[in-house]
């Protein structure tokens, strides 16, 4: 009988584990074929229209160049690309002869669809684009007035890339008070839900007045983005909810969110609050649905109130605002549930929570059956 | 071989077949989290929608019936008495579980080629995935099982880790109320469509064939009771987070890794789980493969068509479907059921022909001590552990078993 000394068995043994890493490491490299970055088009974002009368998708990508130079004195290239096709894959196979580059979309945050492309169907628009294409699941959707070949060639005043813009104010939560964050995993989980109805951000793009200026003098027109909007939808109608509706679907919708909160009095008493954080808790009993929403704020600034004082969170008055913000905001939910009845699109997604408490009886699209009431609490608390 | 007797009175070189409990551990923690938690959420989910949890929690239930048979099984050194006594019956329950131990790795097989393909190797010849993935499922089913187990110990170490950090650092949108309703369907309709899903039960049967050694911690016990209450965690988080949705996730452990918080900062974070996965994948088939082998040599005398008929099985299957999603629907399909059935009732007869075996025999029992060995010789130097825990029938093909066994 052969015998092993232990030294010798553990050798082998530790040599049999690396030499399956070794295996896997390097016959992968040999036959998977990995794009390299410089012959790839990394796609920051695209945009999806499409053409009921022809049946066209109208696909465009704005995708940054690298290693086109390097160094400090480096460049980013935005190039702006466009096809037509049957599908998303045959636009985007066009584009990416157009570039003579692969297309990846692993780092496109931003998908803008235009209203139209929102009628088809939702899971087979997002499936290729997250299976095929690698698009994170957490890219964020976005819809507007304008075409979306348009509003992403657009020069804005910050940057040259409007995707980029979008991408630090929504992804990275940059300047984007009170704005809705749909990503594809939520716009894909909404849609497939009882409710299949979600909220996007809805964007208007107006020429800037005053455009920047450079040492060369004016550059070319310069445009400025409105997020100020939510759009609204399901697989057959949309609408455009605007303003301070806006914010507080948002807030109602959003699992985070930044910014601030303005109440106005009718003597024209002002005051800011700016939000530290919120909770919400929706909980259903049969077709009754209750939203209890509890929100921190501070106190950031106040107008036209008349006091010899400087204002601090712990002033009566402070809290009567805070309260009268509150009311405003539960009459507002009440408002914002009305709308959503009467445009047949559930938004607030109360179907799906009436669904978890009812079960499988609940019949399909019974909106008009539902009872939905909210309590608003805002709490006035000061920032370390 | 050589007993080593090296500190707190275990031995590091254990005989053939035998591995301590900690590394038990390990191979639960790789075939729990592979196969479980891949592409089967998206599947079940496809058929059960708000119900998916619901039915892992009844399959767990059943997997932990399944496992206390499994183990019983083994340490009442079942194996060790049927061989002995000759049992008939035991063969045949080894030649039916070699049969669907070798089933089990072609679907699995294909079920691992059908999302890795589709997640990660696009565009490139199947046959070279096939073949890459094949080789080191067949080289450590070869090794046995003490090489498993010493590869599962490395890597459950990686997966633990990478699972959990991924958890610590989930940051999105999710709603816990999706697991609700729990009957999405009617409850009828919930339990006849259930064991379609069969596949997905006893991954932890070739445990039956294998000695376990004890040291002090409750391994075993500790690491199912954790791996199964993470992946029932794991699955209402995936529901959380895509609702219905969940039905067009290929695999959900990569797709929670997109989900941490530092993907911000250093990007996509797919790879910590799609590296993990691959490794545990790799793991839990060459067990399943090992199990074939041993069962098959318990039924027939010799492993070997065994060791080359599982191979083969996997790569005709593979090569000659047009997609290897074909497969995994057949196995989900009327299959299921046979696969269920298998599943529930092997173990348990096993355990019960032990049982009544050991009542019978029980003077052979009393025998079946780790140290026997039927040819004892005096020597001077370490006792020879090479004959552990097997005991030679008692029949005319005794003597031919010794050389076998020799060999």
């Amino acid at each position: 009988m052969k015998k092993l000394a232990i030294t010798s068995y553990m050798a082998r043994t530790k040599w049999a584990v690396i030499l399956i890493i070794a295996i896997i490491l390097v016959v992968f490299g040999r036959t998977v074929e990995t794009p390299s970055l410089i012959k790839s088009a990394i796609v920051l974002g695209i945009g999806i229209d499409y053409d009921e009368e022809s049946g066209n998708f109208d696909v465009s990508a704005q995708s940054v160049l690298v290693g086109i130079a390097g160094g400090q004195d480096a460049q980013a290239t935005y190039a702006m690309y466009n096809a037509q096709g049957k599908t998303i894959a045959d636009a985007l196979d066009k584009i990416s002869r157009k570039m003579g580059l692969i297309v990846s979309l692993a780092h496109c945050n931003v998908l803008f669809v235009s209203p139209a492309v929102l009628k088809l169907d939702h899971l087979q628009l997002i499936y290729p684009l997250t299976g095929m294409y690698a698009l994170p699941e957490q890219a964020i959707l976005v819809s507007g007035k304008q075409a979306p070949k348009e509003i992403m060639a657009l020069r804005l005043g910050t940057t040259l890339s409007s995707p980029f813009f979008l991408q630090q104010a929504l992804t990275n939560e940059e300047g984007s008070d009170g704005m809705i964050r749909t990503t594809v995993k939520d716009f894909a989980a909404r849609s497939l839900s009882r409710s299949k109805s979600n909220a996007i951000p809805y964007i208007i793009a107006t020429k800037m007045e005053n455009p920047p200026m450079t040492e060369q003098g004016e550059g070319g027109d310069t445009y400025e983005m409105d997020l100020s909007r939510a759009l609204v939808f399901n697989h057959e109608k949309d609408r455009i909810i605007e303003g301070e509706y806006a914010e507080l679907l948002a807030l109602f919708s959003s699992r985070d969110i930044v910014g601030t909160l303005n109440y106005t009095t009718e003597d024209g008493g002002s005051m800011e609050f700016k939000i530290l954080g919120k909770k919400i808790r929706i909980k259903a009993s049969g077709k009754s649905i209750f939203a209890d929403m509890e929100l921190s704020v501070d106190l950031s600034d106040v107008q036209h109130v008349s006091t010899d004082n400087v204002l601090s969170s712990a002033d009566e008055i402070v809290k009567r605002y805070a309260n009268l913000l509150a009311k405003q905001f539960e009459k507002r939910l009440a408002e914002l549930f009305e709308t959503s009845k009467a445009d047949g699109i559930d938004f607030l997604n109360l179907q799906d929570k009436a669904y978890q408490s009812v079960g499988r009886t609940l019949p399909e699209d019974c909106l008009d059956e539902l009872i939905f009431s909210a309590k608003v609490t805002i709490k006035v608390q000061e920032t370390a | 071989m050589q007993n080593n007797t090296i500190k707190h009175r275990l031995r590091k070189n254990l005989p053939k077949n035998n591995i301590y409990n900690s590394q038990a551990a390990a191979i639960i923690v790789a075939v729990g989290f592979a196969f479980k938690l891949s592409a089967a959420p998206g599947i079940i989910c496809e058929s059960y929608g708000s119900s998916t949890l619901w039915v892992y929690l009844l399959f767990t239930a059943f997997e932990l019936v399944i496992a206390a048979l499994t183990f019983a099984f083994s340490r009442m050194n079942g194996d060790g008495l049927l061989v002995a006594v000759n049992c008939k019956f035991y063969k045949t329950c080894c030649l039916l579980s070699s049969m669907w131990l070798t089933m089990k790795i072609v679907f699995y097989f294909c079920y691992c080629m059908s999302y890795l393909t589709h997640e990660l190797f696009t565009g490139t010849q199947p046959f070279l995935i096939y073949v890459l993935f094949l080789l080191p499922v067949v080289y450590l089913g070869l090794k046995g099982t003490r090489s498993i187990a010493r590869t599962a110990e490395l890597f459950a170490v990686l997966a633990v880790f990478s699972i959990v950090a991924n958890l610590a650092f989930l940051d999105t949108n999710m709603d816990i109320g999706r697991n609700l309703p729990v009957f999405a369907m009617p409850p009828s309709e919930f339990f006849e469509k259930a064991p379609r899903f069969g596949l997905w039960l006893g991954d932890l049967f070739p445990f039956a064939f294998v000695r376990i050694r004890n040291k002090k911690m409750p391994y075993i016990t500790t690491s199912i009771a954790c791996v199964w209450t993470l992946v029932n965690v794991i699955v209402m988080l995936g529901i959380a987070l895509y609702g219905n949705a969940l039905k067009m996730v290929a695999d959900l452990l990569i797709h929670i890794a997109s989900f941490n918080q530092l993907s911000l900062e250093i990007g996509r974070m797919e790879w910590t789980n799609l590296f993990m996965i691959i490794a545990i994948s790799i793991i839990s088939m060459a067990f399943l493969y090992d199990g074939a082998n041993k069962t098959f040599e318990r039924a027939t005398g010799s492993a070997t068509l065994s060791k080359i008929l599982c191979p083969v099985a996997v790569l005709v299957t593979a090569l000659t479907v047009t997609s290897t999603q074909t497969v995994t629907d057949f196995a989900l399909g009327i299959f299921g059921y046979v696969l269920f059935g298998i599943a529930v009732a092997l173990p348990l007869f096993l355990v019960i022909a032990a049982a009544v075996k050991k009542k019978k025999f029980r003077h052979i029992f009393a025998c079946l001590d780790d140290e026997y060995n039927p040819n004892p010789q005096i020597t001077s130097a370490m006792p020879d552990s090479e004959n552990d825990g097997m005991l030679k029938p008692f029949s005319t093909d005794t003597q031919r078993a010794q050389q076998g066994g020799a060999e």
